[in-house]
């Protein structure tokens, strides 16, 4: 690990990615165990058993209208303090592939992408990497929220 | 949630796991007893003796557009003003004073949803489900394949 990393970069749809803080991390999980939850919307499907715990499993491309690539490998553990107590909370992200760290500076700020409303929503910020705008998730309001655009 | 003081009836279909306020449970039967009513009500089918509409689920809450043969039961249940049943492949008493209840996570929670909350045992999973919000769920046209005329 270089001591200059400080965001996880991760690939959700063909060729589009999202990243999260660092400390957002808590653990990645090879074939993770998904319990469908009935009538729960499309990005947001199940219910991920980790740790004994029981938290929401969410993927990023039906929440801006694109496709899935393919059945989830991996999901990613991520943990936030909720908004509305403080309280620590934990999610976990779908994954096709490994993600990578990466070190993000305030120079490299931009805009949001265009092609969702989701992301002024669900991302804290963007940076640019090569020629992409990644935007930074937020994660309390990606999970403590029933977020409507596409699904 | 006040099902926890009588308990809940576990029912189990196409994978999934439900929890039914025992006291929305009028019977269980044995599906030999439904009968058809014609080719173009598979959906519906009525039950002898104790007519009400009989359905067959996915794990999805979607209605099938038949009756699932492979279910060896059929559980009745009282929806405020309405009896309906629904095919189980099995049925459980679960006494559950001293489970927890948990909530549906924020970002799953849909208010026309029967569906509101779950129970745990170790690496499985339960979700409670309202009998009258599924009996609305059940007969709003959007959630069947085939729409009775």
């Amino acid at each position: 690990m270089n001591a200059g990393h400080n965001a996880v970069l991760f690939e959700f749809t063909s060729g589009r990615h999202a990243a999260i803080g660092m400390h957002e991390v808590a653990e990645l999980v090879i074939s993770p165990m998904l319990v469908p939850v009935p009538l729960a919307p499309d990005y947001c499907h199940s219910l991920c058993v980790w740790q004994n715990r029981v938290i929401p499993f969410a993927e990023l491309a039906p929440l801006i209208g694109q496709r899935s690539l393919e059945k989830f490998r991996l999901a990613l553990i991520v943990t936030y303090f909720a908004r509305s107590n403080g309280e620590q909370k934990w999610g976990a992200l779908g994954l096709f592939s490994y993600f990578r760290m990466v070190s993000v500076g305030d120079d490299a700020a931009c805009l949001l992408p265009h092609d969702s409303s989701a992301w002024a929503t669900i991302a804290h910020s963007c940076f640019q990497l090569a020629n992409e705008n990644v935007p930074i998730l937020n994660l309390d309001a990606l999970f403590e929220q029933r977020l409507a655009f596409v699904s | 949630m006040n099902a926890a003081a009588a308990g809940f009836a576990l029912i189990c279909f196409d994978g999934l796991n439900l929890l039914i306020d025992q006291r929305a449970v009028v019977s269980l039967e044995n599906i030999t007893k439904l009968r058809g009513v014609n080719d173009d009500m598979k959906t519906s089918e009525v039950m002898e003796g104790n007519a009400c509409e009989v359905h067959s689920l996915t794990a999805n809450l979607v209605v099938t557009n038949k009756v699932d043969a492979r279910c060896h039961y059929i559980i009745v249940l009282q929806a405020d003003e309405h009896r309906f049943g629904i095919t189980v492949d099995s049925v459980m008493s679960l006494p559950i004073q001293d489970t927890k209840l948990h909530s549906l996570p924020a970002c799953m929670n849909i208010s026309e949803s029967p569906i509101k909350a779950y129970i745990q045992n170790e690496d499985r999973i339960a979700f409670c489900c309202d009998v009258n919000t599924l009996w609305w769920h059940i007969n709003s046209s959007e959630n069947r394949h085939e729409c009775r005329t």
